[in-house]
This record gives structure tokens, C-alpha cells and sequence, in this order.
């Protein structure tokens, strides 16, 4: 079996063996046979089903969308946008979307179903202006990052600014703004749900052509692909995702930035299952940050935003540190 | 500023090759960057079986051209026909079966060896966009004539300047397009990497292929070459065999250098004394 899917796999078995320990680990705890009871003979009554139905599983699912979402938005800007530092949480795309959907839940508090189209027109203002600026400016490199920066800091300000003038408003700014999976309802998650759907499945049927972005426009588009034309379908697809997943989880950062970069360290940059690897190991790492959230200081609960970078940042570290030992033993 | 007489000779200049169809022909070009024209009316021909190259000082409009000719830039006036074909008629995937594109100036992707080959296949896939078994042996055959094969799993921001252009240069046949453009291919390689890369071009050319090359090297463009097309400031001003344009001294003052030939037939070039 080749290395990709051997690497496929494992992040599988890791999603399902932490979505089972999200269900059943916490406060209480809830029993294999209890969720079976719960999912197979319609158990609403007992606690341990009202528990898993309304609380872990919610939390869980909305862990999984979040972290799959973020990680394969952050793939789609690396390549589309021909840079290593481009990340939803810090080119300003999940600022944009938060800003929206911010203004929707705080100055119109009936309308929160409109939250996620909100998130999504706010990301994807965010993803062309910071764009436009790039192309502007002469896109180099650094160029699109710092003009992400830079978009970025003014959509935080706006931020600010709304929790400020209405403080009464129905979000914390503080939770919004750290962001996570509890207290997430199913009605959140569904409305959410479309725009997940089509910008994975954007992400996924187009592998091959997101692949051929990464050799540059000229290349490209003497393989025949219309780059600028996929390139304004990526970005579409990666504000659908960060849109999805800033309305009802908040700014969650990191996932988008590292996971890119974890998979493909990981499968020695072979491309051909980067998506949908992408996909899974985002969801395994916000499930299993938001186990050790809940759990590790119980009955207080950490941010998960905090344990993505505790544990995020480390193990990311020491993949880029095994990547430069192994080139240094290949030419060796 | 036209050459009326270049657009009215329907006909390429006779050869003794059997092939002497004109793959790719300019008419009166006119292309050029943020409104700034490069290319003032450019009108010439490249054949099948043959090595054209193309030669002139910096800022000539010959990566210009080259990129014309790649359908990267639309032309501000004039026509670009691909065995009669208009250029502005042909869709893109369609034009990138007919031709193949390396760029001066080429990214280094973090991608196995073996994959971006694979990327020459692209215009030939069709809905589901699975490679087919064919697919898998022009990739091979691609990767064994560039002698690339032995790197097929490394990831090609791991290799050197010329194995990097060889891998980019498999990508190209994979790609198996009757006419190859290439923008500089030498500059960045030693002396015996350049003169394999310009054996392989010639040997692709004779596989009736019309190739295309932009050359600083003018030893190497006329040693080298069947056809060298001049140019200077947007417009040819000479083409034909490379004794022909050596004769006319045209390269003596475009480049404003002395060239001269040894007994051996070696072309020499030096700086104006």
C-alpha cells in the first residue's frame, strides 16, 4: 500500500476512534450500548441518550464540519494563492466571515439563520479584496500575506468596534473571537451544512486542476486549464468553508494553516489524496483538541482554540524538523 | 512601420525537407504588456520538422512572441494560425494538444517527480480525469527519454537546476504536442547539459515537431538551428537558414558585436573593438 494511503487510513481510524471518545468521555460518562441505544432504538428518555443527542454530538459533529472545513479552505489559499502563509485566520477570510456574521447576530438577533450566508458573503469579500490588493500590488508572494494582514486587522477593528457600541449584544466577543464547538446547536449546524457541502465537493471533483495551480498561471495555462477562472472557483470554495465553519464555531484558528502543511509533510507531498486527506486529519485534530478541552481540567473547560495551538504547534514543529533530516538523508 | 512584403509572400521559403508545412504562422503581430506594445507587426513562420530559433537583444519581443504563440497573451492585432487554424477560434485544452509551453522561469512545486509528468497529460483527459493505462506509458517513455525515471518519486524542489528542467522537459513530451515552445531553456545549464538539451531539441524536431526556441547562446542558435529568426525591437529582420542570416551580417549590427568564422566553421563573437 502506498504511503498516501496508508496515511489516509490512520487519519480515518484516528477520526472515528475520537469521535467515539467524544461521544462517550466527559462529565458523565455515556456508554457504547447507550449511543447505540439512542441512535438504533430511538432511546430519547434517558439521560445518557439526551446527553449524547443534545450535547456530544452536536459538539462533535460541529468539531468535525469546523476542522475539515478550515483545513481544506487553508489548502485551496495555499495553492491558489501560491503561498505557504495563506490561512483563512490569517489572510482575514475568517475575520471577514465573523465580521458578517457578527452584525447579524448582534444588530438583527431574529434573522441568527442567516448567520452563515452572512459568514459567506463576509469571506468571500475578504478572500477578493485581499486578492485585488495582491494583484494590485503586484501579487508577489509576500505580497498577498501582507495585504491579508492588513485586511485582517481592519475587519478585527470592526469587530471590536460593534462589540463595543452594542455590548449587549446576544455573542461574547470573547468566545466568538477564541472560538469553539460547545454550546452549538443541530438548527446551527444545518444551516451551515449547504455551503460545507459545496465547497468539498468544489475542493474534491477539482483536485487534479487545484494540483495544476501549483505550477504557476503560465504553466497551467499551457496545460490547458483556465487558471483564472479556477482560481476565482477556489477561492469562492474556500469562503464557502471558512463561511461554514466561522458562523457557528467562531475563529477558529491554526486548523487551516498547519493541516495543509501536516498532510503534506506527512505524505511526502504526493498530491493525489491531498484533499481529501486534508479533509480528514482538520476534523481528527479539532475532535481530538476538543476532547482534551473538555476534559483534561474538567469541570473546567479550556478554550479548544488554546489546545489546537498547544498541541498544533508542537507536533507541526517537529514535522518540519523530520522533513529537514530526511532531505538531508536523501542527498546524503 | 509594416512589412507589406512579408505578409504578401503566401508561401514559406522553399526546403528540401518533405514536411514544409507551416505549423505555426504570425501575421502581422501585435502584442505587448500594460499597454505598451512590444511586438510592432510581426509576421513569420515556423515549420514542421524544423529548429527555429529565435534570437535577438534583450527586450526584442522574443519571450513575447514565445508567449503569443503559448495562447498566454492575446495578441493586440494581427493572427496567430496553427496549421491555417486562428488562434482566437481554438479553445484552450484544445490549443494545449497542440502545443507545449516551458517558460523561462519555471516554480519549483513541491510534487513528486512523477506527478507533474503526469500534468502533461492534462489536456488529454477526458470527464472522469483518470490517468488510463496509456496515459501511465507516454508518461514513462516521457521520463525514460529525459533519463528522469531514476527520480520519478523525489519531489522536484529536491533536485538541481538542469534535473529540474529535464522533469519539466518530460512534462512537455507527456504532453505529446506537435509544436514545443521553449523560452531560454539554456541559460541556467553547464556547457554539457546545454548541449544534450540541444541535441534532444534537434532529435525532436526530426520527429516532425515544429520547435521553437528562444536562445541567448547565438553559437548554439546557429550551430544548432534549421531556421533563426532575428528580431529587433518588435520586428524580424531576418529569417531564414542560419548561414543565410550569418551572410547578411544582420547579426554584426543588431547586436552590435563582431562575428566571425573559424576555418572550421565555428562562429565567433566578440565585443566591437
Amino acid at each position: 500500500m502506498a504511503r498516501t494511503d496508508r496515511v489516509l487510513l490512520i487519519a480515518l481510524a484516528v477520526l472515528l476512534l475520537s469521535l467515539l471518545a467524544n461521544f462517550c468521555l466527559g462529565a458523565s460518562g455515556v456508554t457504547v450500548g447507550q449511543i447505540a441505544g439512542a441512535i438504533f432504538r430511538g432511546d430519547r428518555q434517558s439521560v445518557a441518550a439526551r446527553i449524547f443527542l443534545y450535547v456530544r454530538l452536536p459538539r462533535a459533529l460541529a468539531a468535525m464540519l469546523a476542522g475539515s472545513a478550515l483545513a481544506v479552505a487553508g489548502l485551496l489559499l495555499q495553492k491558489v494563492l501560491r503561498n505557504p502563509l495563506a490561512a483563512p485566520s490569517i489572510i482575514g477570510i475568517n475575520s471577514g466571515a465573523g465580521l458578517c456574521a457578527l452584525i447579524v447576530m448582534a444588530l438583527l438577533p431574529s434573522l441568527t439563520a442567516l448567520a452563515p450566508f452572512a459568514a459567506f458573503a463576509g469571506a468571500l469579500l475578504a478572500a477578493f479584496a485581499v486578492y485585488l490588493l495582491a494583484r494590485l500590488t503586484g501579487a508577489s508572494k509576500s505580497t498577498i500575506v501582507l495585504a491579508g494582514v492588513a485586511v485582517n486587522s481592519l475587519l478585527g477593528a470592526a469587530m471590536d468596534a460593534i462589540v463595543t457600541i452594542v455590548p449587549d449584544a446576544a455573542v461574547s466577543r470573547s468566545a466568538f473571537s477564541i472560538g469553539g464547538f460547545a454550546n452549538v446547536t443541530m438548527r446551527q449546524l444545518g444551516f451551515a451544512l449547504p455551503f460545507w457541502i459545496a465547497g468539498l465537493l468544489i475542493a474534491l471533483i477539482f483536485q487534479r486542476e487545484l494540483q495544476l495551480m501549483s505550477l504557476g498561471d503560465d504553466v497551467a495555462q499551457s496545460l490547458g486549464l483556465h487558471a483564472e477562472r479556477f482560481r476565482a472557483v477556489f477561492l469562492i470554495a474556500a469562503a464557502m468553508l471558512a463561511g461554514a465553519a466561522v458562523s457557528f464555531a467562531g475563529l477558529v484558528g491554526f486548523v487551516g494553516l498547519i493541516t495543509p502543511h501536516m498532510t503534506g509533510l506527512l505524505c511526502k507531498n504526493d498530491t493525489r489524496l491531498q484533499t481529501p486527506i486534508a479533509a480528514v486529519f482538520g476534523a481528527a485534530l479539532c475532535l481530538v483538541c476538543d476532547l482534551i478541552a473538555r476534559t483534561a481540567f474538567a469541570p473546567y473547560e479550556l478554550p479548544v482554540g488554546i489546545v489546537l495551538s498547544f498541541l498544533g504547534a508542537p507536533f507541526f514543529l517537529y514535522l518540519l524538523i523530520q522533513r529537514k533530516r530526511s532531505n538531508r538523508h536523501e542527498s546524503a | 512601420m509594416n512589412r507589406p512584403e512579408l505578409r504578401s509572400t503566401p508561401e514559406p521559403p522553399e526546403t528540401n525537407e518533405k514536411e514544409t508545412a507551416a505549423m505555426i504562422r504570425f501575421e502581422n503581430l501585435r502584442a505587448g504588456y500594460d499597454r505598451v506594445e512590444r511586438l510592432h507587426g510581426l509576421s513569420s513562420a515556423a515549420l514542421m520538422g524544423r529548429l527555429t530559433a529565435l534570437i535577438g537583444p534583450n527586450g526584442c519581443g522574443k519571450s513575447t512572441l514565445l508567449k503569443c504563440a503559448a495562447g498566454l497573451l492575446k495578441p493586440d492585432g494581427g493572427e496567430i494560425l496553427l496549421n491555417g487554424q486562428p488562434y482566437a477560434r481554438m479553445p484552450r485544452k484544445e490549443l494545449a494538444r497542440q502545443v507545449a509551453y516551458m517558460p523561462q522561469a519555471r516554480l519549483t512545486p513541491e510534487l513528486p517527480v512523477e506527478q507533474l509528468v503526469a500534468h502533461g497529460r492534462y489536456p488529454h483527459l477526458k470527464w472522469g480525469r483518470r490517468l488510463s493505462p496509456d496515459d501511465r506509458d507516454i508518461i514513462r517513455q516521457a521520463m525514460e527519454r529525459t533519463d528522469t525515471l531514476k527520480y520519478a518519486g523525489r519531489s522536484v524542489a529536491a533536485l538541481s537546476g538542469g534535473e529540474r528542467q529535464r522533469v519539466y522537459l518530460a512534462m512537455m513530451l507527456a504532453q505529446q504536442t506537435p509544436v514545443m515552445l521553449l523560452d531560454e531553456p539554456t541559460t541556467y545549464l553547464d556547457p554539457g547539459a546545454q548541449f544534450r538539451l540541444m541535441d534532444m531539441l534537434r532529435a525532436l524536431s526530426g520527429e516532425n515537431r515544429a520547435v521553437i526556441v528562444v536562445l541567448h547562446d547565438l553559437a548554439l542558435a546557429l550551430e544548432y538551428a534549421d531556421e533563426v529568426l532575428l528580431m529587433q525591437d518588435g520586428r524580424l529582420v531576418r529569417s531564414g537558414a542560419p548561414e543565410a542570416v550569418y551572410q547578411s551580417g544582420d547579426i554584426a549590427r543588431v547586436f552590435d558585436i563582431d562575428v566571425s568564422r573559424t576555418p572550421e566553421g565555428r562562429y565567433v563573437f566578440s565585443g566591437k573593438k
